[in-house]
């Protein structure tokens, strides 16, 4: 398992695993979770302590758990912009709507194109999930044939014991779109 | 207003003390702009005016003693009631209007901090106040100008203690924050999972009305039944939306102050702000380590160098830069985090002087953690 990868500007190091209590995204109480902890640093003193948890329920997400002196917009992360993951047969998947700026610097999820995450990242989208060993970024429509209001919305696969990847999924559509000034 | 919030007057100078006279002169200005407004308005126009008058606006954030709300709520507003609290004309809004853009550069760190730029706040804030007017603020403006001439003309101070209690309270305000801002994120991601459930209802019934349409026209009466269900949706929402906005205002409100202070503070560290009240007080600098165990309070003043102890990692890193200590010193450094975890359990802010002796707060009190022996 890769340890550490640049996304774009940032840097994501694997900071290892532990046990720790939280509550999942749409859930009423807290469960056991296993955390995947990841460091994201990188220009304007970004410095996000960062985690995707595993829940006792089977529930999935990556999250921002601490900011500390990370400066605005990225504070936001702090209470928004969680990263939700889902099965997908025996795999999981997840979208990558990317976090954009709105009047007054306020920033939540939008949809975004793959030439925007392209051009945010610097480098092939493809080629980068690729390394960290996600599919390709498709629509959740050509992904698994959803026909739904969502079925136009980028996502990318990978296996369950995966975690790089949706750590990696996470910088690619939270802090580096904030560190690029996408704008809705 | 009491004597205790008189302004620390720099006892040198230096950027980062003539910064946070400036910064301490807008907020007095905000605290006495805002009374004044209150015993004004309050008799005239009800206890209720602020609300009434946010509402009215859209906004639900109004906060009367921020600085730039006092300053630019009658200067944006010609039919605001604060107005009737002014001096009318031109010559006065255009003191406000240079003010607020002043207010704006202090706080955003987009000045040089230089006595000359202070001087002509000071001078503008004392205008200003006499003109309303203001008493103990004027009065807290003109102890400031005199003292910035003062310095000028080379004159040496003692005494800078208020000023290192006041970055101290400075620091203690910004770790308040961040605390308040960490208890408000979980009850507005609560809040964003049942609105956009509402949301997501307010599409599905959507739908069933259109696909309703479809099939059997506009008249049947499951259509008109379907049409209702979906307004009590959307009401629904739309009473959860206000709900999460007023929430989420709120906590962007803490954060817009919690980044003001924490540049402030930025400016503090980079300017040497401590080292220069120190090096013109009389006051002895115990930092000598020998006598004092971890845990215990630290006798002195703590350094300027600033790390993180992160719970998470179970590490340390720069707080500037994110470096974590363990990639440059190896598991020296990740000892040292574990054993200072014992000692502060939440982690937090650390502060390291030029001998290594690193100091936490733990509540209001600065303790001692131990000696970065790699950097010692």
């Amino acid at each position: 398992m890769i340890a550490n990868i640049s996304v774009g500007p940032l840097k994501l190091q694997y900071m290892g695993e532990s046990k720790v209590e939280a509550t999942p995204i749409g859930f009423g109480e807290s469960l056991q979770a296993t955390q995947h902890l990841a460091f994201i640093t990188g220009p304007d003193q970004i410095a996000l302590e960062t985690a995707y948890l595993i829940f006792e329920n089977g529930d999935r997400d990556v999250r921002v758990i601490e900011t500390g002196d990370t400066p605005n917009p990225y504070l936001r992360l702090g209470h928004g912009g969680r990263l939700g993951i889902y099965s997908l047969g025996n795999d999981y998947y997840c979208e990558a709507r990317a976090m954009k700026l709105g009047d007054e610097n306020w920033s939540n999820l939008q949809n975004s194109t793959y030439a925007e995450i392209e051009s945010w990242l610097g480098s092939n989208v493809n080629d980068f999930l690729s390394s960290v060993g996600a599919s390709e970024l498709l629509t959740r429509e050509r992904l698994f044939g959803d026909e739904g209001r969502r079925r136009n919305v980028l996502a990318a696969s990978f296996p369950g014991d995966n975690f790089m990847a949706p750590l990696a999924i996470f910088a690619l559509t939270r802090p580096l779109p904030l560190l690029k000034g996408a704008r809705k | 207003m009491t004597e205790s919030r008189k302004l620390n007057l720099p006892n040198a100078i230096n950027e980062g003390q003539i910064k946070l006279l400036i910064f301490d002169a807008f907020i007095l200005l905000g605290e006495e702009l805002g009374n004044h407004y209150e015993s004004k308005i309050t008799p005239i126009l009800g206890k209720n005016w602020v609300y009434e008058l946010a509402r009215g606006r859209g906004d639900l954030e109004y906060n009367t003693t921020d600085p730039q709300w006092v300053l630019v709520e009658p200067l944006r507003n010609p039919t605001s009631p604060t107005r009737l609290t002014l001096p009318k004309g031109p010559g006065f809004y255009n003191r406000v209007s240079t003010l607020a853009k002043a207010r704006n550069a202090y706080f955003h760190n987009n000045n040089n901090g230089s006595i000359e730029a202070a001087l002509r706040v000071l001078e503008l804030l004392l205008e200003v106040s006499l003109a309303i007017p203001l008493d103990f603020a004027g009065n807290a403006y003109a102890d400031g100008i005199r003292r910035l001439n003062s310095l000028k003309q080379g004159e040496v101070f003692h005494g800078g203690e208020s000023n290192l209690k006041r970055v101290v309270l400075l620091e203690q305000q910004v770790a308040e924050l961040e605390e308040l801002a960490n208890l408000n994120k979980e009850l507005i991601h609560k809040r964003q999972v049942v609105l956009e459930e509402a949301l997501d209802d307010v599409a599905l019934q959507q739908e069933k009305v259109r696909e309703l349409e479809e099939k059997v026209g506009n008249k049947d009466q499951a259509i008109a039944q379907a049409r209702k269900e979906q307004e009590a949706a959307e009401k629904l929402a739309l009473g959860l939306k206000a709900e999460y906005d007023a929430k989420v205002a709120e906590l962007a409100e803490k954060e817009a102050i919690e980044r003001q202070y924490k540049e402030l503070l930025r400016t503090l560290v980079e300017s040497k702000t401590v080292e220069s009240i120190n090096s013109t007080n009389t006051k002895s600098n115990k930092s000598d380590s020998h006598d004092v165990a971890p845990g215990d309070n630290w006798p002195s003043e703590k350094g300027s160098r600033r790390l993180t102890l992160s719970v998470n990692f179970r590490e340390l890193y720069d707080t500037k830069s994110g470096e974590l200590l363990k990639e440059k010193f190896g598991d020296a450094a990740s000892a040292l985090a574990n054993e200072w975890l014992e000692i502060k359990p939440q982690g937090g802010r650390i502060f390291v002087d030029e001998k290594g002796n690193a100091t936490a707060y733990r509540g209001e009190d600065l303790i001692y953690l131990g000696k970065v022996s790699f950097w010692a």
